[in-house]
């Protein structure tokens, strides 16, 4: 051998010595003899425990919180192999295909996982098995949701963006600085379909407006859509205009707090590039706002409230801690575009709390909405809780899945069974995006954050997931034609059928964007 | 094509010597004299200095994009500035390869007896690092660039389409991991193509491919806007990326777009000019005489370029250039003000106060007396000397200034020290937006989050930090202590923040807050000096002499020993304007401070319908008085 050519051994030695190290250690080649069992479940990051899950969801990745050497997961259920993951850090990856295999088999039945540790003295202990189910019923694909840091009056960086649910895949659908370091909310899709969106771009070079995107043809509409709803049948979407301002807490943990100082509701036809409203939503002494459709199409429920104030420039405005929100539907026939009479569904006289975003389930059994005790804005209050209502019976119920913490913005699978809803639970300031299963018997399962493929993820991410909306797809325009869109001069122009709490399209005030 | 250059001259031989001194000073003054730790700690004003954290999250981010890798190579180097030492050795390093990439560049197309131009890159580089911006990104892309063009001519292939193909490859990479700086590759080796090998098709396709490829790649499969297609990484693209893009003004970016033209200029004007000397040699050649005229220009050209003589002036002319250009574009205001920055961020008050001393008084901006004021507080002498420097209204709070990054890291250090949480939280968090990451920002959520007991929050902001290289390990400790003690109740800070903060809520915005923020911290904490000093100082900025006298009683909540100078000259003011007494509370005026109000009287009373006069006659023995301000500058008078 020559001279030079030794210097190849210890190259070769890592080749051959990696790959053996790694089946060594990263395959679940590990024997557990005899281990100690610990009568109580593992700790684990984040709390799989208990929970419905999807059979398409993606793996559950999870740190075992325990103190050991050396960890050993066992995956089982009843109609399949056991999936075994060790590890000698505690995080549990697990492996997508296996996974998918393990769930697609076992639809309906029960998901166990043995979690084993091993302690310095290479002693291995078992904890108690935790039990999952998976469910019968998929959960829509894909979730779309922005992604901000804990904004006041300045953003960068706003984007709304699609994540895949069976995987871990994320990808922009639109982001701020394609048009100005613009704000980009209130996206809003047409029965969960990514064909049919809709969402409200603002910025100060470009000014604000809403891109509408119909299967395929996007479009800016000359006028700012706040919380937007569409029609079942893809005609129109009822949408909200709020004349929002911002103030501060100088004590306690909520530092933000918004109040809505006028707002009311519109509504824009598709076909004929109208906006149209009606007096009993658009009403004077009335605040309107969180607009949504019931499946059929034939009744808007919105929310409304009575202005308290006589000072519209003061901030905050007399009482706005005393304002309550009512929960009102109004029938409507989309052949003759004539609306019926207002009702009140639920008053906030008899909940004693504000009733806000109301959002009911495709298959229009339930209605589900948050509580809280003051205002317009739930992802602000810490007492925001869900609720769900039966629409046959009319009797509403505090479901087990509220934390201490702001829970709100949910969304509805198009199957009925899953709903994705922001919270705070973990720390009070972060939203996180959590996915509880509904059974056929409207029992709300304890609900589980959105996996991630690095378990530990969302212990330094400090942007928010707010506003999660299921769809059964992925949003296919491209995100370079929706801010090219939110930059085009070429607008359609809208007459505002209302005056008073109607923003203009140009102008862009901080204060106007919030979580 | 080789070099006209053969044997060792004795300019060659001194190259080496020459460049060695030249870099040797170029360490010592980045070292010494700018201070790359400056430009670390001036995130606050310094819209292009990357963080940095460990791990695949923070790599993957800049994998996905062309430019990328540069990038986080950049932010990688930059945490080295943390220390000057360290900080200036990367920026000699990355100005020397520059340097050696230019000088063989040159000596490829045949221009060896001019490689002292191939020193002027790295003079651009000190000269923007002279304005105390941070380019470290955009060089390092332009250092690749010319070393990828190195790399393909001294491949030196002669099948066409291999070379063609060896070009696209060498693009493509070099387009994924420095961006737009690929243009400069592909506009170098079509220089060489056309000048050297005289290929002129092949140099007109690598033109019309470098930005063709960048466009057609960019635009049509990466999905990018054409800025950030074709110009990512240059001088060219600024303002697109807020907050994250090297964001050059002035002289700064002028230089390095001079650069980027320069670089393929010297290749092509040095070519051309190997090309007139080739012409004149064999036209030298072809006539009889030794001394015909074409025989009499080469020498002497020989003699300037090429002789001892050629390397002494050359070096001096470098010398000049280098000295004049250091001298023109030395940024003296901006390096005060980040000298300033930097005290303030290390609790150096007495620094912050000899720092603002040396910027000139008259060129005090508001941002200067901010942190003179709160140097001032810190060093005990707030109600004695703040008069000593200018002042205007908006100097305690700086809430409404137009630079945003500056304004929301004032305000978040202020009403984090006054016990203005809440307040603190909100400027923090609009701090953290437009400017990122920070060490220091994370920081400071972590404890606002601490000292409110939202632990779970305030570990978010930890871990993250926890991957900085600089204050990683601070973290981690930080992140240790919580886990033995949630609340921290040993940590002095922490405790201190806890007695004076707001636990009874109220509405407040941002407009209106100061006065009435200042008095809930004093209802709340009757020993909150800072809330004292600060609600006197703002009442005596807006000439409120009656609420100076109300509040001059809580000066025995702390240990005063009389009652500071400026207090003792808004109650005489107050006093002799009103005629009505105020309760001292057992103190008294000095008989100094008497004795000043009746000078200053008499001479204000002679002069009073003569304003500018009254000036002049009092700036220079009352221009650090109350009395002075009160009278010429304050808003509300009696």
């Amino acid at each position: 051998m020559k001279k030079g050519h030794w210097s190849l051994i210890p190259i070769c030695v890592i080749v051959v010595a990696i790959p053996m190290a790694w089946l060594a250690f990263g395959k679940s080649v590990v024997k557990i003899e005899n281990p100690v069992f610990i009568s109580r479940l593992p700790k684990l990051n984040p709390d799989y425990t208990d929970t419905v899950i999807p059979p398409n969801i993606a793996p559950l990745n999870f740190v075992v919180c325990e103190p050991g050497s050396g960890y050993s997961v066992k995956i089982y259920s009843q109609n399949s192999e056991p999936l075994k993951v060790f590890s000698r850090t505690g995080k549990i990856k697990i492996p997508l295909r296996p996974w998918r295999s393990l769930l697609s088999s076992n639809k309906g039945g029960e998901l166990f996982f043995d979690v084993y540790v091993m302690d310095e003295g290479r002693t291995w202990s078992r904890y108690e098995t935790i039990t999952n189910r998976i469910a019968k019923e998929n959960i829509d694909a894909y979730i779309a949701y922005r992604l901000i840091k804990p904004i006041y009056n300045t953003w960068l960086d706003v984007g709304i963006y699609q994540r895949h649910l069976e995987q871990y895949n994320q990808s922009s659908i639109v982001h701020g600085s394609s048009f100005g370091y613009g704000c980009v909310n209130c996206h809003c899709f047409l029965n969960n379909s990514p064909e049919n969106m809709v969402f409200a771009a603002r910025s100060g070079k470009y000014g604000g407006s809403a891109i509408l995107v119909n299967d395929g043809k996007i479009s800016r509409i000359d006028t700012k859509f706040g919380y937007t709803s569409w029609h079942p049948s893809g005609q129109l979407a009822v949408y909200s205009f709020n004349k929002i301002r911002q103030f501060f807490h100088a004590a306690g943990m909520q530092v933000r707090d918004v109040v809505d100082i006028d707002s009311a509701l519109c509504y824009y036809t598709i076909k004929s590039r109208e906006v149209k409203s009606f007096s009993a939503i658009a009403d004077k002494g009335r605040l309107e706002t969180y607009p949504t459709w019931s499946p059929d199409g034939k009744y808007l429920y919105f929310c409304s409230a009575p202005i308290l104030w006589t000072n519209r420039n003061q901030l905050p405005p007399e009482h706005y801690d005393e304002l309550k929100y009512d929960l009102m539907r109004i029938s409507y026939d989309i052949e003759t575009d004539k609306w019926g009479e207002l009702e009140t569904v639920l008053s906030a006289d008899e909940t004693g709390l504000s009733i806000l975003l109301p959002r009911i389930s495709p298959d229009g059994r339930y209605l589900l909405f948050c509580m809280c005790d003051y205002g317009c804005f739930p992802i602000y209050r810490p007492s925001s809780d869900l609720y769900l209502m039966d629409l046959k019976t009319g009797e509403y119920t505090k479901p087990a899945i509220n934390s201490e913490y702001s829970d709100s913005w949910h969304s509805w699978s198009s199957n009925s069974r899953w709903i994705a809803f922001s919270s705070k639970r973990r720390g009070g300031l972060f939203t996180r995006t959590y996915i509880s299963y509904i059974d056929d018997k409207a029992k709300m399962h304890k609900p589980f954050i959105m996996p991630q493929k690095d378990p530990e993820f969302y212990d330094s991410f400090v942007k928010t997931y707010s506003v999660p909306e299921l769809i059964t797809g992925p949003v296919k325009v491209e995100p370079i034609r929706l801010g090219r869109a939110a930059r085009s001069t070429d607008r359609i122009q809208v007459d505002i059928p209302i005056t008073g709490a109607t923003p203009k399209a140009g102008s862009t005030e901080p204060w106007q964007e919030r979580e | 094509m080789k070099s006209v250059e053969s044997g060792t001259s004795p300019r060659t031989r001194n190259l080496p010597i020459t460049a060695g001194i030249f870099f040797a000073g170029f360490y010592l003054y980045v070292w010494l004299f700018l201070e790359p730790r400056l430009i670390y700690h001036s995130y606050v004003i310094q819209p292009d200095f990357p963080v940095f954290f460990t791990g695949w999250l923070f790599l993957k981010k800049f994998l996905v994009y062309p430019g990328g890798p540069v990038e986080y190579v950049a932010a990688f180097l930059s945490q080295g500035y943390y220390y000057s030492w360290l900080g200036a050795l990367i920026i000699t390093l990355a100005a020397l390869l520059i340097y050696l990439g230019m000088r063989i560049l040159i000596t490829l197309v045949g221009g060896g007896y001019s490689k002292v131009i191939s020193y002027i890159p790295a003079i651009g580089l000190l000269i923007v690092y002279n304005r105390y911006r941070h380019p470290l990104a955009m060089f390092l892309a332009l250092l690749t660039a010319i070393w990828l063009s190195l790399l393909y001519e001294k491949i030196s292939l002669r099948i066409g389409v291999v070379r063609w193909l060896v070009f696209l490859v060498m693009f493509a990479i070099l387009y994924y991991i420095a961006g737009g700086a690929s243009l400069l590759f592909a506009v170098l080796s079509g220089s060489y193509e056309v000048f050297v090998r005289r290929n002129l098709f092949f140099g007109g396709l690598y033109l019309l491919f470098g930005f063709a490829g960048a466009w057609l790649v960019g635009v049509y499969i990466l999905e990018l806007e054409i800025t950030d297609a074709c110009l990512y990484l240059t001088p060219f693209h600024w303002g697109d990326k807020r907050g994250e893009l090297p964001i050059l003004k002035d002289f700064a970016k002028s230089t390095t777009i001079c650069l980027y033209f320069f670089i393929p200029a010297v290749v092509m004007s040095v070519s051309l000019w190997q090309r007139l000397v080739e012409n004149m040699t064999s036209s030298c050649c072809t006539e009889s005489g030794v001394g015909s005229k074409s025989s009499v220009i080469k020498k002497t050209l020989q003699y300037f370029w090429s002789g001892r003589a050629g390397w002494v002036i050359q070096t001096a002319v470098l010398m000049v250039i280098s000295i004049a250009s250091l001298f023109f574009s030395f940024d003296s205001t901006r390096k005060k003000f980040i000298h300033l920055l930097y005290f303030s961020d290390q609790d150096r008050w007495h620094s912050v106060l000899e720092e603002a001393n040396k910027i000139l008084i008259h060129s005090h901006s508001v941002y200067v007396n901010h942190y003179v004021n709160l140097a001032l507080y810190h060093t005990g002498r707030l109600g004695d000397d703040m008069f000593s420097y200018r002042q205007t209204k908006e100097s305690l709070f700086t809430l409404q200034t137009k630079n945003m990054r500056l304004r929301y890291s004032m305000g978040s250090n202020i009403f984090m020290e006054l016990g203005l949480v809440n307040l603190a939280e909100k400027q923090t968090y609009e701090w953290l937006e437009n400017t990122g990451n920070y060490p220091l920002i994370l920081m400071r959520l972590a404890m606002i989050n601490i000292v409110k007991g939202q632990v779970e929050t305030a570990r978010v902001f930890l871990r993250v930090l926890s991957k900085d290289m600089i204050y990683g390990r601070q973290a981690r400790d930080i992140l240790r202590r919580l886990d033995a003690d949630p609340q921290l109740t040993g940590d002095v800070e922490i405790e201190r923040l806890r007695s004076t903060m707001l636990v009874e809520d109220w509405v407040a915005s941002i407009d209106g807050i100061v006065e009435n923020s200042l008095l809930k911290l004093l209802e709340r904490n009757r020993h909150n000096r800072m809330a004292f000093e600060y609600l006197m100082a703002q009442y005596m900025l807006t000439g409120r002499l009656e609420k100076i006298a109300s509040n001059i009683g809580r000066l025995n909540d702390f240990d005063y020993k009389g009652i500071p100078r400026h207090y003792e000259e808004a109650i005489l003011l107050y006093t002799s304007i009103t005629g009505k007494e105020v309760n001292l509370h057992g103190r008294r005026i000095s008989g100094e401070t008497l004795e000043r109000l009746d000078k200053f009287r008499g001479i204000f009373g002679r002069l009073r319908h003569n304003v500018r006069a009254a000036d002049n006659a009092l700036r220079a023995e009352f221009g650090n008085s109350y009395f002075f301000y009160y009278v010429f500058f304050a808003e509300k008078k009696y």
